[in-house]
């Protein structure tokens, strides 16, 4: 009769619906054919595309998105209407269906779109490019980085605060020599949450960046064509992606240990 | 299990001390006391009442996912079909339920060979519409065999958006450098068909492999459906793309130009019952009707081949 056990006896089933999809798809890989496949161009090529791609967007996040999050998280006496504005346009990507994004990006950023018209006729069309793969990533995985930063920032102590500004330290010296290092751990933790989500997205760059092996397909892309061949590549891939979020959720866990002292 | 106060130096906690705690161990919803707890006031009446509730929208949860997995009421047929038949097939399953009435058909769109996998993968549907025969072939254990019938075909097309930004005159021009070209997913009816092409292409004295290299530098994206395709040169995207002369007489705004002799097959639209269909005779005469001359009528004028009897 331990405490909380009632309500263990409630939770358990999601708890067991949430682990058995992951654990039988693992099941299912057959081992024996990982190197062979990580060998085979396909693999390696969506591997690529994936890796280059989102530490290409997790770089444009980091840096655009630490500024916006510091500019929201400067102590303000009111609630600024700005302020609430621009909080709701970050937070906005995270709950878009993906595909509604895609779609978004491609009507902006597309040739026939509001911008993309005039980047085309410079020569600089994305649409179908690894660049917009890129973009697609940043929309959709940004705001995880922007809203972990913003609560590091806020929570580094007024005190903290008030010794830097009495040594001095204003503007972007004090942002760059007290800030980020006070909130580092939540700036890591942001990233690899950002970057987690990036490497991950499909519904987007299906629409907006197309498929082409070697170009445009990452990781989820190639694992949802090769599903309709009945090869082992699906599988393995996804089992490769299985792995890379676990150790990530394991670094994170490590960084929320040092963030929670 | 059921102790009183669990929730220690919580406001909660607070409020329940001062009540008598007689009925607990009578509850038979131990499990559920926590809950109540939490979420209203602290009367009995209320608590029994939310009980209530739960096993209420439990119920309704359960009857939801038995009876009425196809959410709705009445017969009615659930048709997967190749997206390449879109607004065509709508119009066709009007002019069914026209033709039988309160006999509601519901539509689900898709690449063939991803239909084929729901199907194998136990998806509740009554017929089966693909846009390459061997996706029926391929799923003769969930269909009627005896159902399986061919009524329609398609041909290839160089589809260009009707701005036509590339100036794309024919099949020649996507060779053209510094094109954007799309092209169907080899898994997609679509794209085996473009593939075969493509091969055809290769080995013809008038095009040759230089061309199709030339070609294969255009394409962009390799799209997981006939209907994505179209949309996307509909839109302008891209300055082309091999999809079927029927998106030509689609609503979108394109333009289909046909493929030069001897380039492309035509492809097969086949029907057939699903074996775990459960309206058997509704299904039937779906198939039935998709092969009758009204039907023939209707994708005929959207672009579609008839075969000839």
């Amino acid at each position: 009769m331990g405490r909380g056990r009632a309500s263990l006896m409630l939770g358990a089933p999601l708890l067991v619906f949430l682990a058995l999809p992951v654990c039988v798809l693992v099941a299912r890989t057959p081992f024996h054919a990982v190197i062979s496949e990580l060998a085979s161009a396909e693999t390696r090529s969506a591997i690529g595309v994936s890796a280059v791609t989102s530490a290409i967007s997790l770089a444009l996040t980091v840096a655009m998105g630490t500024p916006l999050a510091y500019w929201l998280s400067l102590p303000r006496a009111s609630r600024a209407r700005g302020v609430a504005v621009a909080e709701a346009l970050v937070d906005l990507p995270t709950v878009l269906p993906p595909a509604v994004a895609g779609v978004a990006l491609l009507f902006f950023l597309g040739r026939s779109g509001a911008a993309g018209g005039m980047l085309d006729r410079m020569g600089l069309g994305v649409a179908f490019t690894p660049a917009a793969v890129v973009l697609a990533q940043v929309f959709v995985a940004a705001p995880y980085y922007v809203r972990a930063a913003r609560a590091g920032f806020e929570a580094v102590a007024v005190e903290v605060r008030e010794a830097a500004a009495l040594d001095g330290a204003r503007g972007v010296t004090f942002a760059w020599r007290v800030l980020v290092p006070a909130a580092a751990p939540s700036l890591a933790a942001g990233a690899a949450m950002s970057w987690s989500r990036a490497i991950g997205e499909f519904g987007a760059t299906m629409i907006f960046a197309g498929n082409l092996p070697g170009s445009t397909q990452t990781v989820p892309l190639a694992i949802y064509m090769g599903l309709e061949q009945g090869t082992d590549r699906p599988l393995i891939l996804a089992t490769v992606m299985i792995a890379t979020s676990l150790v990530t959720l394991g670094g994170l866990r490590l960084l929320g240990g040092r963030v929670a002292r | 299990m059921a102790r009183p106060r669990r929730h220690p130096g919580s406001g909660v906690a607070a409020k329940i001390k001062g009540r008598p705690n007689v009925r607990v161990n009578a509850n038979p919803f131990g499990v559920l006391q926590g809950v109540g707890r939490i979420w209203i006031p602290y009367t009995d009446r209320m608590r029994n009442l939310t009980l209530v509730g739960v096993v209420l929208a439990l119920a309704c949860v359960l009857t939801m996912g038995h009876g009425c997995g196809r959410g709705k009421a009445g017969p009615g047929v659930t048709v997967l079909a190749a997206s390449s038949l879109g607004d065509a097939l709508q119009e066709v399953a009007a002019a069914f339920t026209a033709e039988n009435p309160g006999v509601e058909v519901t539509l689900s769109f898709g690449a063939s060979n991803q239909l084929r996998t729901q199907l194998q993968n136990g998806v509740k549907a009554d017929v089966f519409v693909s846009a390459d025969r061997r996706h029926v072939e391929g799923s003769k254990r969930v269909l009627d065999e005896a159902s399986v019938r061919a009524f329609a075909a398609n041909s290839l097309a160089v589809l260009v958006p009707s701005g036509n930004p590339g100036g794309v005159a024919g099949f020649r021009d996507l060779a053209k450098p510094g094109l954007r070209v799309l092209i169907a997913n080899k898994a997609v009816p679509l794209g085996r068909a473009t593939d075969e092409a493509l091969k055809q292409a290769r080995e013809s004295a008038e095009y040759g492999p230089a061309f199709v290299a030339a070609f294969e530098g255009n394409v962009v994206s390799l799209e997981q459906s006939a209907s994505a395709l179209a949309t996307k040169v509909s839109m302008g995207e891209v300055d082309a793309g091999i999809g079927y002369m029927s998106d030509g007489a689609s609503t979108r705004p394109l333009k289909a130009i046909a493929l030069p002799l001897g380039i492309g097959q035509r492809t097969e639209y086949v029907a057939a019952v699903c074996a775990g269909s459960h309206d058997g005779a509704n299904a039937a005469r779906f198939v039935a009707f998709l092969a009758s001359p009204k039907a023939a009528e209707i994708l005929a004028r959207r672009g579609f081949e008839i075969p000839t009897p």
